[in-house]
């Protein structure tokens, strides 16, 4: 499914902003809250009573790179939908420590270390702010959490929004076999004919990602079920294949998720690897959003405000707060 | 160099008529000996350079110095449109924002520190007559200097992440700018007013006669090497560490040096400890 609608010129809206400090697991966790329009000012409803919660980018700042997520932030909240940023320990304005480089941080968020956090701050706003359910994402690293809480909490949290998402398995430490594709030889007949046959070109044949695949049309969909039913899944070995099932489970259950990626960089290819395979099949529902000739942080072109135009068009459609089209989407 | 616990951090919005000003005030540890106004880099910078200039503010509170850091208009958790905005804009809010530390703060000396961007500012307000002592990290020559190195750092950038597209030159994005066009800059998008607000602020360094305490700290790298090191001179030295506000591997850059030079600064008479002039 494709829709193409015109991009609209985005209003300033002034929105209030509040700070919170929360005593969390032991540290003192800082955020913003967008204050939301009144209903009968603001351009729409929050039909169905939800809030937004946004996780760090990475180890950025709670307002995200280049303050995407304050856009996202002020956009909602015009809408009438609180929105609310927190900096995860050691982040941003938060306590708590961070490891020095950045491997280390992300091998730590693999390993949990936002987890509870997340679910305790998801547990205190639908407490204090009386939110029946919570629409939970951020930008790459953000997403590691925001999938294991929507696996865990699936009455309280209404949908992902998975911004980059990375679902890959990028752990160099001590003790940890490298599990990555093997590198492509080269050079010569032997080479190509090598490359041609190896690993990581039959997954961009079984993927869709190359020549062959395009002209083999129907026959790699039956190469690729055959694949599945032999070994369960036909995820390449670097992929975090449990964080693929927590997101399909999560849908399973009827949660709804947003996935907005940077055309044709590495998350674009691995998500519609894992959709391709994982067999999205609801009730909740999941879109794809491709934002065209951008970076990964979306600090590139006119990213920002696609990005935030597909999440404001996203909670309009899915939680009624009616969002006006301004955003290109594809499903691969 | 450790950094401290959690001690005192108050982050709060001053509201002002122009719009929401994101501060966050470090309590100092024990008796308060001074204050500190902190005048950060802007756009990217800033968030590169976030956890960095946080654990400095700790560390200052926990020698006894009240460290207040703040966002920009238009830029982090600060309100406003950075399209909007300019340095002078940004001047005020610094302004402001010493203004209510001094306030809050009585009779300890009020020391301005800027870092990039803000020490452009920070010096600004130095010579306006506020603050009893100046501490400038790595500051660039004028806002010129620092905005067209962003736009080469910028495209750079562009070109390594999509090589085939063309990307122009920084004289055609100037030329755009000019011409009242937004552009795209690191992910801030730069409007005519900026560009023409940046003609207006130079480094202004203070005269050879100044009574107030000032010193200024440049920052130099060795590839490879977490050895630190200083080349001192009397207002001005040079640093080795880690350049906190550029992309980096590490999420806490090197910078022990810069803050035991700093703090040593600091820590001088007249300064932390010293009553604040009238």
């Amino acid at each position: 499914m494709a829709r193409k609608t015109r991009p609209r010129r985005r209003q300033a809206v002034r929105v209030t902003r509040a700070i919170l400090s929360w005593r969390i697991l032991k540290e003192d966790l800082i955020g913003t809250y967008h204050v939301p329009e009144t209903p009968g000012t603001g351009t729409s409803l929050n039909a169905d009573g939800i809030g937004v919660l946004i996780l760090n980018a990475g180890p950025a700042p709670r307002a995200g790179n280049s303050d995407l997520s304050v856009h996202i932030g002020d956009c909602l909240a015009a809408c009438g939908i609180p929105v609310f940023r927190f900096d995860l320990p050691g982040l941003g304005d938060s306590t708590g420590s961070v490891p020095l480089e950045m491997q280390a941080y992300w091998r730590d968020v693999l390993r949990g270390r936002n987890d509870a956090a997340t679910r305790e701050l998801v547990h205190e706003l639908r407490t204090q702010f009386g939110i029946e359910r919570i629409v939970l994402g951020g930008l790459c690293a953000a997403v590691v959490p925001t999938l294991r809480a929507a696996d865990h909490d699936q009455s309280g949290i209404a949908g992902v929004i998975l911004l980059e998402p990375s679902f890959q398995i990028v752990d160099h430490g001590p003790g940890s076999p490298s599990v990555g594709i093997p590198a492509a030889p080269r050079g010569g007949i032997r080479g190509k004919l090598r490359m041609s046959l190896s690993y990581r070109e039959w997954l961009h044949f079984l993927t869709g990602a190359n020549r062959v695949a395009a002209a083999a049309g129907p026959l790699r969909a039956l190469l690729l079920r055959a694949l599945q039913r032999s070994v369960g899944h036909s995820l390449s070995r670097d992929m975090n294949v449990p964080l693929c099932m927590q997101w399909q489970s999560s849908l399973r259950r009827g949660t709804h998720s947003l996935v907005v990626v940077a055309g044709g960089l590495a998350s674009d290819r691995d998500v519609a690897r894992i959709m391709e395979v994982l067999h999205f099949d609801g009730p909740g529902i999941n879109e794809l959003v491709r934002v065209p000739h951008t970076n990964h942080i979306f600090t590139h072109g006119r990213a920002r405000d696609a990005v935030v135009a597909a999440v404001e068009q996203w909670v309009g459609d899915r939680f009624g707060a009616g969002g006006v089209p301004t955003a290109v989407r594809s499903r691969p | 160099m450790e950094t401290p616990g959690k001690q005192s951090e108050r982050p709060a919005y001053l509201d002002t008529p122009a719009g929401q000003i994101y501060c966050v005030m470090h309590a100092a540890a024990g008796q308060r000996r001074g204050a500190i106004l902190i005048c950060g880099p802007f756009a990217a910078e800033r968030e590169r350079a976030y956890l960095t200039l946080a654990n400095w503010a700790r560390v200052l509170a926990a020698k006894g110095i009240e460290a207040l850091r703040f966002d920009y208009r238009g830029i982090g958790e600060s309100s406003g449109r950075f399209e909007e905005l300019t340095i002078t804009d940004w001047r005020e809010d610094a302004a402001l924002c010493a203004s209510r530390l001094a306030q809050s703060c009585p009779g300890v000396p009020l020391i301005l520190q800027g870092v990039r961007l803000g020490a452009l500012i920070a010096s600004e307000l130095f010579a306006a007559g506020v603050g009893d002592g100046l501490l400038l990290w790595s500051p660039p020559a004028s806002a010129r200097d620092l905005l067209w190195n962003t736009m080469r750092q910028d495209l750079v950038a562009k070109m390594k992440s999509h090589p085939k597209k063309p990307h122009g030159t920084r004289e055609e994005q100037a030329a755009a700018i000019e011409a009242g066009e937004s552009v795209n800059v690191d992910g801030y998008f730069w409007s005519r007013a900026l560009w023409n607000d940046m003609r207006n602020h130079t480094l202004c360094l203070p005269p050879p006669d100044e009574q107030r305490p000032w010193h200024v700290i440049d920052l130099a790298r060795v590839a490879g090497s977490a050895r630190g090191g200083t080349a001192k001179g009397d207002r001005r030295e040079l640093v080795i560490a880690d350049r906190f506000w550029e992309a980096t591997a590490l999420l806490l850059p090197r910078c022990d040096e810069l803050y035991r030079a700093s703090l040593e600064w600091l820590e001088r008479p007249g300064l932390a400890g010293g009553r604040r002039s009238a």
